[in-house]
């Protein structure tokens, strides 16, 4: 286990101890506000990193580097869910953004390797992703069969509602530790275009971690929505109309939205599909 | 060398140059004696004469050109150089002449300079393959040999040497050469200068100051022809000729009309020694030296000495005035005469023990009176060793790595020339993932505890280690500006990944534009909009649904469609991408002012580009992919039409050197039909196993199919294997030298 890993799993279990050890001050109301972030902070040994290579080519250039990223852990046997985004995909979004949708531009993350909360270090496969959606799925290769990662259970999903409060979970930066932390937030929207999303007052998630509801069910999963390829002319478009200084279209488009757990749940479903028929298809 | 002046296309006549250059005394004359009063017979006599003079000089032109121009080859070298940590291949051009019956060519060593593939173009137009004999960086001079059986070279003209000592300034002279790679070709100047040095003009007489490419020094012993003849890119190494069909110089630099040629008695004698030893032996001295200031002085500024060279251990000082060599004395009164005397001192036998007579100004009381003294010391000379190190790819670790010389180590302040310096670092490769990460700059010093003495020693681990690749972190020990750092590396060789697939989606195979405000009104919408086709698929689902181009799609599944703007010109295809495949998708069309409804089944959407996989080739280092439905659309190719989309081509590999371009459509490999990776793969295996003379591509450039071929190299040295198969996309270029 790195130093690290190490500094991270002590600095968990010291929020998570201070938490547990300070007697309750004020009254079971009060008890029950702060009830989802002592919960939440409680299932942050879900959330994994991912240390990958991104080869990058498009004209001119042909590099590689190293990033790592934080992703959370879906099932138990090792299935990680990452925003694209964050797993390599930047570069193409931000060709989107520029309206250059049609730039040839191959990033492909590899070398991935996987470390969970306990510090192990595993290998694992790109299995599959879903760009529109911001979705990216890694399988952990050579998990031994009697380890049970934990992990977020996007099955057991809340529906949104307005107004609601939304617990959001996250890693800080390796400098503080990565240490967990937890904020909250209200259900600002939920939208139709360009499909149903969740939009959140402060979008104070990272892209690729939960949005839980005060009862603990998941509603979602943050993510960036940027025009797909057969959008850039219109993101030109929306760009001229944006003065500098002025916000313009990226502004929302970065934020961070809520992709609802339901969505999630297929696209998972259908990403296992894809590694199977992939897996059958190299073995012939 | 590089050039910032692209010189004119010129097609004069010969004839026509002789009097540019030749006969500019004679048109003078003539203008000037042209004058009125003059007989019309006297003009006939004289228009005789310079007719006639014009025509001994165009033969003897002819005769000279004719004695050197067949022996002129132009050279093709895929170079290898190192950039950002890897190996990039390119192709670059220069020229030379073949100097013997054993098929021996000479030209610049900054042509030959990292080649690993060399070819010559000869005046019958045969291009065959050389090998390289030996290279002096320190004159950039180096030999070739022709690849051809003993029987044929001896077939090969070969140019004779003249004596350089012999030319003047102004002597008529031939440049040879093929500039920018173009063909073979000749131009005409006059000698400008015979002593040229690049040194003393503005104040600095230390001709180690003159290097040319990384840290490699040139000058020390060459003084240059300089002339006008143009030379370009591309005629480096080519002759300079003298009217008597003699080599006279070697070109090596210039632009303009300022055009360079290391003088041939130098040259000669460098090729003998190459052609004989494969290397130029020198003895160092570990000396600067410089003219004396003074007219009337004789002897040699001694202007550094280095401190750990056989100068210093003999106890010349800087500022010393060298008097005499062995009792011989010396007298370097201009800077001209400065490569004159390191040549001699050069030539001398490793180890040779001189005595040196020095006068030195010391001072003698606490006044400052300084008195001249004379003494002598003995010096023995070393080896002079190469100015820069050799470099290789280290994939596995991820870093490009160069041999320390001992002028690399002394400009560098470094204590020994132990250990192998990285170049440069590949970005995300084992090198910069490293904990702490390795830099450029660093100095290797140890693996595994085992010291890396130098390249050689590096290299065999590599070798050791590439095959299998060892699963465990190794312990490196680096030199960081004289911190010994200790660092914990992993080699690996990942093969180029295949981009994850996409999750598959609902697809209509039809193209759309957004319909809305005017061109909503002119098409007949009113207020409302749609989407028009642009384009309908063949071969899909669309296309069998009766969607046409030029329907304006008004509601998908029950929900209108009203686009605002351009922005909303992907909701179509949105709204069909969130359905199921396989399930059925109702249209409300717009045709000629009526509404139809249409149905069509949503099939799975077709693979792009960008999401096809890949495979690269390590032998002939190129990459290719799969053909996809959007590359046929594009290219008019029907479903008849298979094969794997070049991707990347390596200029100076061997798919380059065949004529493979991106975009190709390779089709059949040595006869093997190519329908996809699978088959490519198992073509290139084939073809690997059976070693190959001659491999043949076909490829489809749009509607054209072209045949295409190369001889590969199957017999790499060592080194050489660990130089060609050891790197990933590489960058292409082509330059001339």
């Amino acid at each position: 286990m790195s130093r690290r890993m190490i500094w991270k799993g002590a600095i968990a279990n010291l929020l998570v101890s201070f938490l547990w050890i300070c007697p309750p001050a004020v009254a079971t109301e009060e008890e029950s506000r702060f009830r989802p972030f002592v919960d939440l902070v409680k299932q942050a040994d879900a959330m994994v990193t991912v240390r990958f290579v991104v080869k990058v080519q498009m004209p001119g250039i042909d590099q590689e580097a190293e990033s790592e990223v934080t992703c959370l852990s879906i099932d138990p046997e090792g299935l990680v869910l990452c925003s694209a985004t964050e797993l390599g995909g930047y570069f193409s979004v931000m060709a989107r953004l520029m309206g250059r949708s049609d730039a040839p531009i191959r990033a492909v993350p590899t070398d991935l390797q996987v470390v969970v909360a306990e510090g192990t270090e595993y290998a694992a496969d790109l299995m599959a992703r879903d760009s529109e959606r911001d979705l990216a799925w890694l399988m952990l290769r050579d998990l031994p069969s009697d380890v049970r990662l934990p992990y977020f259970d996007f099955s057991a999903h809340a529906e949104p509602e307005i107004g609601e409060s939304v617990f959001l979970l996250r890693r800080m930066d390796p400098f503080f530790g990565s240490a967990p932390v937890v904020s909250e937030a209200r259900i600002a929207a939920v939208i139709d275009q360009p499909r149903r999303l969740i939009v959140l007052s402060r979008p104070e998630g990272r892209m690729g971690m939960p949005a839980v509801a005060a009862d603990g069910r998941i509603l979602g999963l943050v993510v960036t929505q940027v025009p797909g390829s057969d959008d850039g002319q219109a993101v030109v478009n929306l760009r001229s109309r944006s003065l500098p200084g002025q916000p313009g279209p990226q502004d929302d488009m970065l934020a961070g939205v809520v992709l609802p757990a339901g969505d999630v749940v297929r696209a998972t479903e259908l990403a296992r599909q894809v590694w199977a028929e992939d897996r059958a298809e190299a073995l012939e | 060398m590089t050039y910032r002046i692209f010189p004119r296309i010129h097609r004069a006549r010969i004839g026509t140059v002789l009097f540019a250059f030749w006969g500019s005394a004679l048109l003078t004359g003539a203008v000037l004696q042209a004058q009125p009063g003059g007989s019309s017979a006297e003009d006939v006599s004289r228009e005789t004469h310079s007719d006639e003079l014009a025509r001994v000089l165009q033969d003897r032109l002819r005769q000279a050109r004719d004695e050197v121009f067949p022996a002129l080859v132009s050279l093709r070298i895929v170079t290898a150089q190192f950039r950002s940590g890897k190996e990039l291949k390119s192709q670059a051009a220069g020229s030379g002449t073949i100097i013997s019956q054993h098929g021996h060519v000479l030209t610049n060593e900054h042509v030959t300079r990292d080649g690993q593939r060399f070819d010559c173009i000869l005046a019958d137009k045969r291009r065959v393959a050389a090998k390289l004999i030996g290279e002096d960086p320190l004159t950039d001079l180096a030999v070739l040999q022709i690849d051809l059986p003993p029987e044929e070279l001896a077939q090969l003209p070969v140019a004779r040497f003249g004596d350089s000592a012999d030319l003047e300034i102004g002597d008529p002279v031939m440049a040879m050469g093929s500039p920018y790679a173009l063909a073979r070709s000749v131009s005409l100047g006059i000698v400008s200068n015979t002593e040229r040095v690049f040194a003393g003009g503005f104040g600095n007489d230390d001709l180690d100051e003159m290097e040319f490419g990384r840290g490699q020094r040139t000058g020390l012993f060459t003084r240059w022809i300089q002339h006008d003849a143009q030379i370009s890119p591309g005629n480096s190494g080519g002759p300079l000729v003298n009217m008597a069909g003699e080599i006279v110089g070697v070109n090596e630099l210039g632009g303009g009309n300022l055009s360079f040629a290391i003088p041939s008695n130098l040259a000669s004698r460098i090729a003998r020694v190459l052609i004989e030893h494969g290397e130029v032996e020198r003895s160092w001295f570990g000396l600067g030296l410089r003219p004396v200031a003074e007219d009337d002085s004789s002897g040699a500024w001694v202007s550094a000495v280095e401190l750990d060279g056989p100068g210093h251990a003999a106890g010349v000082r800087a500022g010393d005035l060298l008097v005499a060599v062995d009792g011989e004395p010396v007298n370097v009164r201009f800077v001209e005469e400065v490569p004159v005397l390191l040549d001699r001192l050069a030539s001398l036998p490793v180890g040779t023990q001189l005595d040196l007579t020095l006068r030195r100004a010391e001072r003698t009381d606490a006044e400052g009176e300084r008195e001249e003294r004379e003494l002598t010391v003995r010096l023995e000379t070393r080896k002079l060793e190469r100015d820069v190190g050799e470099e290789l790819s280290f994939h596995i670790w991820g870093f490009t790595g160069q041999d320390i010389t001992p002028k690399m180590a002394r400009d560098a302040g470094l204590e020994s020339s132990e250990g192998v310096v990285v170049t440069g670092v590949r970005r995300g490769g084992p090198a910069q993932k490293a904990e702490p990460p390795i830099e450029r700059g660093d100095i290797l010093l140890a693996v595994d505890g085992d010291p890396i003495a130098d390249l050689d020693v590096l290299v065999e681990l590599n070798e050791k280690l590439s095959t299998p690749l060892p699963q465990r972190p190794l312990l490196v020990e680096v030199d960081r500006s004289g911190r010994r750092q200790l660092t914990v590396l992993e080699p690996s060789d990942t093969e180029p990944d295949d981009p994850p697939r996409e999750l598959p989606k609902a697809w209509i195979g039809v193209a759309t534009q957004p319909v809305f405000g005017e061109l909503a009104k002119l098409l007949g919408l009113g207020d409302g909009g749609g989407f028009r086709v642009t384009r309908v698929y063949p071969g899909t689902l669309a296309a069998n649904s009766g969607l046409r181009v030029g329907d304006v799609v008004l509601s998908f599944e029950g929900s209108g469609l009203a686009p605002d703007g351009m922005e909303d010109s992907a909701v179509l295809s949105r709204l069909i991408r969130g359905r199921d495949i396989g399930s059925t998708g109702r249209l409300e069309v717009f045709r000629d002012g009526k509404l139809i409804p249409i149905e069509v089944e949503l099939e799975r959407a077709r693979l792009t580009p960008e999401e096809a996989r890949r495979h690269a080739d390590t032998d002939f280092e190129f990459s290719a992919r799969e053909l996809t439905f959007f590359d046929r659309d594009l290219q008019g190719w029907g479903p008849e039409v298979d094969g794997v989309i070049v991707e990347n081509v390596d200029a100076g590999g061997w798919a380059g050197l065949a004529g493979l371009r991106p975009g190709d459509l390779l089709q059949s490999l040595d006869g093997s039909p190519i329908g996809g990776l699978r088959s490519l793969r198992a073509a290139m295996r084939e073809v690997r196993s059976a070693r190959s003379e001659n491999v043949e591509f076909l490829v489809l450039r749009r509607r054209r199919s072209h045949f295409l071929d190369v001889e590969p190299d199957w017999a790499p040295s060592d080194l050489e294997e660990l130089k060609h198969g050891s790197d990933d996309a590489a960058g292409l270029g082509e330059n001339e030298r």
